[in-house]
């Protein structure tokens, strides 16, 4: 299950003061929060399996909140990015959807800008979680296939019929009854439909 | 003594001025008259009762009109009696007034003489003006008798040349006179460095004056030379009194050496080309002069517009932080629990970013001051000497070496405070690019000039700006930093372009940034 416990609010502001006092009043609404003074010094220290969303300034010294979103997203790290701009003028706020922002937040904040970011931005990221969850463990139930169940299944949904996959096997309709069965317990699936539908997910 | 009585003490003292002015004008351009027509080549002082109607109104015609009869009696003898030179005085006056009256109402014009436009209509109203003057005097002396009625065209034309060339001549030298702006550059251009404008005037009229009387017509074109070198150097007033030194030299010369009349008459309407060529120039010059002060103006409106900016954004900073500390106190207030170490933690930091926006407002108000800079001659190197001690600890504790190298440059015109924000903020950065950097770490401050230009580098042994980055540099918003000058090279910038020099960064390595300072006044 996702929560809101295990996701993380990365705060990237070259401010001290900013970056603090919103590191404050986030974990004062219960989110976990981690502050980083640089874009460099995020990217340098950033790994994939982190996950939750990054509040970045957009006007910071060295590498800009964009590029730094750039920088992620050709890393693969899909973590949602909220871009903080000093001045809410129409070309950043483009850029930074452009640069697939989740939202853009205006300094000074209004009162409940940055919770409303947040979510916007954990909601984003816990949709991204959940398909992910979905493919891991499709992904973990066939790992876990013997490679004669796997071929078992590989010909089932091909559509051949049990006499047919145990003719091509080589072993007894009876043996690929037994197989399927397993196959069907260990992907969850009730009925041939499903198993199919599961099995042709991952590939 | 009442103001009154002085008005009229005044008033007495410019009615005699003008009088005693207008007859000796006349009496003195008595030369080379026409026989019996006493029409002479040059003609300056209805240019002085076109000034005096044209500025103490249209009250004075009867002292024009006297003016014009007393001087046409001295000058001339009333060779027709008194009835008779009293018409011709009152329809010179009435012509002058008419002509005065064109230049300040129907075709006004800014005595300054400041734009095209002023210049085109006073040539035309003069010329003619001047035209219709000669053909109504003329007229008037055939009807008395006076004149004879031979060559009454040859009469007109004289009469023509004679008073137009006067007054475009010796009404803009009046106006540039009389006005205040235009007295104070007038003194300017006697005061100093004139002296070889003067020099190239007089050597260019004594090559034509001294040829042979007959070429000097050919050699006439010579003196457009010092005339739209004083016109293109000093404007309008250049123009006018170099029109009215040649036509001085074309008088005296004329007259000592007994030219006859007609040559005399020939160089006077080529001087009326001249005198046009010189007030267009003139004005022409004046014109540019005035479009780049506005630029410059435009200029400053666009440092102050930039400074704005990174003024605003440097207060949205602490802003961004105070409120947000505010709201997370009032939460921690409103929770049921409340965490008083963590109230007594944060109110500190609301205060601490209250007194940073302060801050900033308190150096705006540093820089704007009395709201605008004062300029006095400053001793850069003296200045960038007490930055460069100021930061000395900040560079000892990063272990850069700080230098200042500086010949005895003359002092600039500038805002002494104002330039050491900028020196502060250049050299500042300079510490803090050159920190990262390798050893050695230095930061250099050299101050040198040449004759119009003071200019300050600032090297540091830093990676400097890339060359994709030159221009990004000034922007308001890239300089935004969390300690320091955070305003930084914008304003810089706007600071040097208000003392009008020019702000840059070279490409690196290694970090250098430059501005120059203007030796001479702005104009």
């Amino acid at each position: 299950m996702i929560d809101t416990a295990d996701l993380t609010v990365h705060i990237v502001d070259d401010d001290a003061a900013v970056r603090d006092s919103l590191s404050l009043i986030l974990s004062l609404r219960g989110y976990r929060t981690a502050t980083f003074a640089s874009a460099e010094q995020f990217l340098a220290r950033v790994k994939p399996d982190w996950t939750g969303c990054v509040i970045a300034d957009i006007r910071m010294p060295g590498l800009s909140g964009l590029e730094m979103q750039h920088e992620l997203r050709a890393r693969g790290i899909a973590m949602p990015v909220v871009i903080v701009t000093g001045h809410g003028d129409v070309a950043s706020a483009r850029a930074a959807f452009k640069a697939d922002a989740v939202d853009f937040l205006e300094k000074p904040f209004d009162e409940h800008g940055p919770v409303h970011a947040v979510e916007t931005a954990f909601a984003r990221e816990r949709a991204r979680l959940a398909a992910r969850g979905v493919a891991r463990h499709r992904e973990k139930s066939l790992a876990a296939l013997s490679p004669r169940e796997r071929e078992v299944l590989d010909l089932l949904v091909e559509g051949l019929h049990n006499r047919d996959v145990a003719e091509r096997l080589g072993i007894s309709p009876r043996t690929v009854e037994v197989h399927k069965a397993r196959v069907m317990e260990k992907l969850e699936a009730r009925n041939l439909a499903e198993l199919i539908r599961i099995s042709q997910g991952t590939r | 003594v009442s103001p009154a009585a002085t008005g009229g003490g005044r008033r007495a003292l410019l009615a005699i001025g003008f009088v005693a002015g207008y007859v000796a004008l006349d009496w003195l351009s008595y030369i080379h008259p026409l026989q019996q027509y006493g029409i002479t080549p040059w003609n300056p002082q209805p240019a002085l009762a076109i000034a005096l109607l044209m500025f103490a109104g249209q009250r004075w015609l009867p002292l024009v009109a006297a003016a014009a009869a007393i001087a046409e009696a001295a000058v001339r003898g009333a060779p027709a009696g008194a009835l008779a030179t009293a018409l011709f005085a009152a329809v010179l006056a009435l012509c002058y007034a008419a002509i005065a009256r064109a230049l300040t109402g129907r075709f006004v014009i800014s005595p300054e003489l400041r734009a095209q436009r002023d210049v085109v209509r006073l040539v035309a109203v003069v010329t003619v003006g001047a035209l219709v003057t000669g053909f109504l005097y003329i007229g008037a002396l055939l009807a008395t008798g006076v004149g004879p009625s031979t060559q009454p065209f040859t009469a007109l034309v004289r009469f023509w040349i004679g008073d137009a060339v006067g007054v475009l001549v010796t009404l803009p030298v009046l106006l540039m006179a009389v006005l205040p702006a235009r007295r104070a550059e007038l003194r300017e251009l006697l005061d100093r460095r004139a002296i070889f404008d003067a020099l190239f005037l007089a050597g260019i009229l004594a090559l034509v004056f001294t040829a042979p009387v007959e070429q000097q017509l050919r050699f006439f074109y010579a003196l457009f030379l010092p005339l739209v070198w004083m016109a293109t150097r000093h404007g309008m007033v250049g123009a006018s009194i170099a029109t009215l030194v040649i036509q001085m030299t074309v008088i005296v010369v004329g007259e000592a050496g007994s030219y006859p009349a007609l040559t005399i008459v020939e160089l006077q309407t080529l001087l009326i080309a001249l005198a046009v060529t010189g007030l267009f120039v003139g004005v022409t010059v004046d014109e540019r002069r005035r479009a780049e002060l506005q630029l410059r103006q435009s200029m400053r409106m666009r440092a102050a517009g930039e400074m704005a900016a990174a003024l605003a954004h440097e207060l949205n900073q602490p802003l961004t932080s105070l409120t947000t500390y505010a709201r997370a106190l009032r939460i921690i207030a409103e929770a049921p629990e409340r965490d008083l170490a963590l109230i007594a933690r944060t109110v500190p930091k609301l205060v601490e970013e209250a007194e940073r926006a302060a801050e900033v407002v308190s150096r705006l108000r540093d820089f704007f001051r009395t709201g605008a800079t004062r300029l006095a001659p400053t001793r850069v190197e003296q200045a960038a000497g007490r930055v460069i001690e100021s930061l000395q600890e900040r560079a000892t504790a990063a272990a850069v070496s700080l230098r200042l190298r500086a010949g005895a440059p003359p002092p600039v015109q500038a805002d002494v405070v104002q330039l050491e924000i900028v020196l502060r903020n250049l050299i500042g950065n300079a510490i803090e690019a050159a920190t990262p950097a390798p050893a050695p770490r230095a930061v250099e401050v050299a101050v040198d000039s040449d004759a119009e230009w003071l200019r300050v580098s600032v090297t540091d042994s830093g990676p400097g700006v890339p060359v994709g980055n030159l221009e990004r540099v000034f922007e308001p918003f890239e300089t935004s930093r969390a300690t320091g000058m955070g305003m930084g090279l914008a304003i810089s910038r706007a600071i040097i372009e208000a003392h009008g020099g020019r702000m840059w960064v070279e490409p690196g390595p290694p970090g250098v940034f430059r501005f120059t300072l203007p030796l001479r006044e702005p104009a």
